[in-house]
């Protein structure tokens, strides 16, 4: 490289060189900025830990006006789980039509040694009951599991009806996991424990062994500390901000479409809210059908005995109805619903696109109804320990992050 | 053109590190005799201009990052800022009770321009019925409440009275109607009142004075449409009343007119409220007062409200959530228009409905609710409770009006009984404005 090289530019030239050079480094540099801002679909990557966290409502504006989002944390009432946890029940998997081999080349399949097995399924353990095998696994069997073991059966057992919690276990991001282990009201004993029973890899993690936890637990104080803290899931509160100048023709027509929201019904008050000098704000629950109204930011009461569990997918698919169609109790039924009936978008963004996310064996693992910004409207799961709450899309996929997005349509829009 | 010669004369000076030397060396014909027509050239070794390069890219990326940093983002979902949960947003905090801390916001509700559209294409005459009156009752009753006789006999002209049964049925001519003055207007309207005579007398729309203030400033209405609007308000002392609704609707010309102006009376005070909850919150003592509600779900909201008192700052919920079924469903919306035959909800019927899950259409009927308040309510001395029922009586017992207590002074209210008012929160002052000649009483559901 010769440095003695010598470059010479007139007045004119040496201003076009840095006004081209100026003008490639500011293309470059927002380029840069643009493509570190772009966001996963539903993903809101602006908004600051800080803010989401300490409680402050933010503003997230769109076709669906200005809408104010506040980060909480649900948690189950003390006062069920008090009663719930004051007798704890040992798991029961049922085999449903199985045989003893069968249910023993299950657990092989599983990963287990056929001494594993043998053990595990030594008598009392395992009884018939008509064509059904019942299982009552012993807290030493579910403990001995180690992360990866526990992962490949409760994984094999998944979708066979065998146990609510396996078919529908608690899903954790990395965040509720760790705030988990950081909670001091829970016993040190209990965290380490719950730690042992947690599967599912670095990327996704879910506890199955409910009972079997509270069931070592000694004290029902410890008991509903630990159940207390598990149940804890990330929700928002929102709520819409019409200012003075607010084009509330246009949040009326982004909020009025669903079927039984009648639109009329919600104007007179956007209306008045823009009437006054500072504009104010209504609950994001005045919009909502009145299925999602009845049940927001609620856990589902105990089911009595054959009673139907609601899930995500009869949640999502019941949005918009007046009486719950418990047709959508059958992930088949949803399944086809959702093929003949809507089509495959690229990114939710009007108000009732569906949110599903899609696992490795191309099952729905979990579902929602899109609402606005990256917000949607779901319950995590079946059974009646998760509330139904509003939460942010990129919540739902971190605790689902082993799954993929599809957004889906209805048709008839 | 001197600055920027003795700028350019201070980068004559060689930088120290000799690797790294901008040899920026300026050359112009000024300097050296030679060329007189050429202008500046400026040098550089390929170091000097590799890092001259830098520069620039670098206070280009410095520039952009600082515009891009302080400019609104326009994402698909941008976040523009935060608020603070303290951020009063026009709410009024009030004194806290055994409720909570209410935060409370008056605003001003209007019909839907789709159902006024509608209903203004074709104005029906007002029609006054007389129930199990004959004609000299009638113009007795004119006479005894303001009226001449000759003007009573004018008012009653036999093309204007007719009977239906045992009812005189009275069309009342513009004229007449305009004919009245502000004092005998009341007077009149006043002595109809109550008698099922026609809605809009029994229910006449009320306004407090800030409320006919916005109506009389209102831009969207013509003058004159206005002028005739202030002829037919009668009443006064803070509460002004206007009952001429269909006479006034058949005297403005257009549909436009006449659309804006009913939009404009159409208005009705309301508040917006919610709770807010701190830290410090006791959530029990608002479960003994909110829990007791028939169908309410204060039990189902406390892992909401606990959320909320998790928060470093805590946040507000709306009193929305509270609410019984029916009032949650109803809550800030206006009736149906009724089909024919269809029964209008009034007070009562909302007041008796309060709590059920699927309303009691039993309520429409004045006997079946009248046992039932005798059967299930007792009078008590105040309102304390949430569901306490609040009425208000006539001189006569009659009872005009009624609404249902929810926490300091806001009670849940429809007035009237027409599908244009809307189920609302109120004050109990502004309702008692409304009705000043009644008392109030209160009554609380024996099971509750």
């Amino acid at each position: 490289l010769n440095l003695e090289r010598v470059f010479r530019f007139g007045l004119t030239g040496l201003i076009v060189v840095s006004l081209c050079l100026f003008a490639a480094g500011a293309f470059v540099t927002k380029k840069l900025l643009d493509f570190a801002q772009s966001s996963t679909p539903g993903r809101v990557q602006d908004m600051s830990d800080a803010a989401r966290h300490d409680g402050s409502p933010v503003p997230h504006e769109g076709p669906w006006g200005e809408l104010l989002a506040q980060d909480i944390t649900l948690e189950r009432p003390v006062d069920y789980l008090r009663e719930e946890l004051k007798t704890v029940h040992t798991p029961v998997w049922t085999f449903h039509r199985m045989t003893i081999a069968q249910v023993k080349t299950l657990f092989s399949n599983g990963g287990l040694t056929s001494i594993e097995t043998e053990k595990a399924l030594a008598p009392p353990r395992l009884s018939v009951s008509g064509a059904d095998m019942l299982f009552t696994p012993s807290a030493e069997f579910v403990l001995s599991l180690d992360p990866a073991r526990r992962n490949r059966l409760y994984e094999a057992l998944r979708g066979l009806d065998v146990n609510l919690c396996l078919d529908s276990p608690y899903h954790y991001s990395q965040a509720q996991l760790e705030w988990i282990n950081r909670d001091t009201c829970v016993h040190p004993d209990d965290r380490a424990l719950f730690k042992k029973l947690v599967y599912g890899g670095s990327e996704i993690r879910r506890f199955s062994d409910y009972e079997t936890l509270m069931g070592r637990i000694p004290t029902l104080e410890r008991r509903v500390a630990m159940a207390a803290s598990l149940s804890r899931q990330p929700a928002v509160l929102a709520r819409l901000r019409i200012r003075p100048g607010a084009d509330v023709d246009k949040v009326i027509h982004y909020w009025g479409h669903i079927p039984n929201v009648r639109f009329i019904d919600f104007y007179p008050l956007l209306e008045a809210l823009k009437g006054l000098p500072a504009g104010g704000t209504i609950s994001l629950l005045h919009l909502l059908p009145p299925f999602a109204r009845e049940r927001l930011y609620t856990f589902a009461p105990p089911p009595a005995p054959g009673e139907p569990i609601p899930d995500c997918h009869w949640t999502t698919f019941n949005f918009s109805n007046v009486k719950p169609d418990n047709r959508f109790l059958d992930p088949a039924e949803c399944a086809q619903h959702v093929d003949q009936d809507f089509y495959r978008i690229a990114q939710p963004s009007i108000y009732g696109d569906l949110v599903l996310f899609r696992n490795n064996r191309g099952q729905i693992s979990q579902s929602g109804v899109y609402l606005a910004s990256d917000l949607v409207f779901t319950k995590i799961g079946k059974g009646y320990m998760t509330p139904w709450v509003i939460m942010h899309i990129a919540d739902l996929e971190a605790m689902f992050s082993n799954c993929t997005s599809v957004y889906v349509r209805i048709k008839s829009d | 053109l001197t600055r920027w010669r003795h700028a350019r004369s201070l980068f004559r000076q060689p930088v120290a590190a000799p690797d790294a030397t901008i040899d920026f060396v300026c050359m112009s014909q000024s300097s050296n005799g030679k060329n007189p027509g050429r202008g500046d050239v400026f040098q550089f070794n390929l170091a000097g201009l590799f890092v001259f390069c830098l520069c620039l890219i670098a206070g280009a990326s410095l520039i952009t990052l600082r515009v891009n940093g302080a400019r609104p983002r326009r994402t698909a979902h941008p976040a523009l800022a935060r608020l603070s949960p303290e951020e009063p947003e026009g709410q009024t905090p009030s004194r806290p009770g055994p409720w909570g801390e209410l935060l409370t916001q008056d605003i001003s509700l209007q019909r839907p321009v789709e159902y006024l559209n509608q209903e203004l294409k074709t104005i029906q005459p007002p029609v006054w019925v007389f129930h199990g009156m004959n004609v000299q009752q009638v113009e007795a009753l004119f006479i005894t409440n303001g009226l001449s006789q000759p003007e009573a006999e004018k008012a009653l002209a036999p093309d204007r009275l007719g009977t239906q049964g045992t009812d005189a049925l009275l069309k009342p001519s513009e004229d007449f109607v305009f004919s009245l003055s502000s004092e005998t207007r009341d007077r009149l309207y006043g002595a109809l009142r109550g008698r099922h005579v026609n809605v809009a007398l029994d229910w006449p729309y009320c306004y407090a004075r800030s409320d006919l203030e916005s109506v009389l400033a209102d831009t969207h209405l013509y003058p004159d449409d206005l002028a005739l609007f202030k002829q037919l308000l009668y009443g006064g002392n803070g509460a002004w009343r206007f009952s001429d609704f269909d006479t006034l609707m058949g005297k403005i010309p257009t549909l436009e007119r006449r659309t804006a102006m009913a939009a404009s009376l159409s208005r009705q005070p309301a508040v917006l409220a919610a709770l807010r909850i701190r830290a410090d919150t006791d959530i029990n003592e608002m479960a003994a007062y909110w829990g007791h509600l028939p169908n309410g779900r204060f039990a189902e909201l406390r892992p909401i409200l606990e959320a909320i008192k998790r928060l470093p700052k805590g946040g507000t919920v709306s009193l929305v959530y509270l609410l019984p079924p029916f009032a949650r469903e109803h809550l800030y919306t206006y009736p149906l228009p009724p089909k024919p035959g269809e029964p209008t909800p009034d007070c009562h019927w909302s007041v008796l409905n309060f709590s059920s899950v699927k309303p009691d259409n039993r309520f429409f009927d004045f006997a079946e609710r009248d046992r039932y308040i005798v059967q299930n309510y007792s009078e008590v001395v105040g309102p304390h409770l949430c569901g306490d029922v609040v009425v208000f009586l006539d001189e006569k017992g009659g009872s005009r009006h009624s609404a249902v207590y929810l926490a300091e002074d806001l009670v849940f209210t429809k007035n009237g009984e027409n599908y244009t008012m809307p189920w609302i929160l109120m004050r109990i002052p502004d309702l008692h404005a409304i009705f000043p000649d009644c008392k109030i009483f209160y009554f609380r559901n024996k099971a509750g």
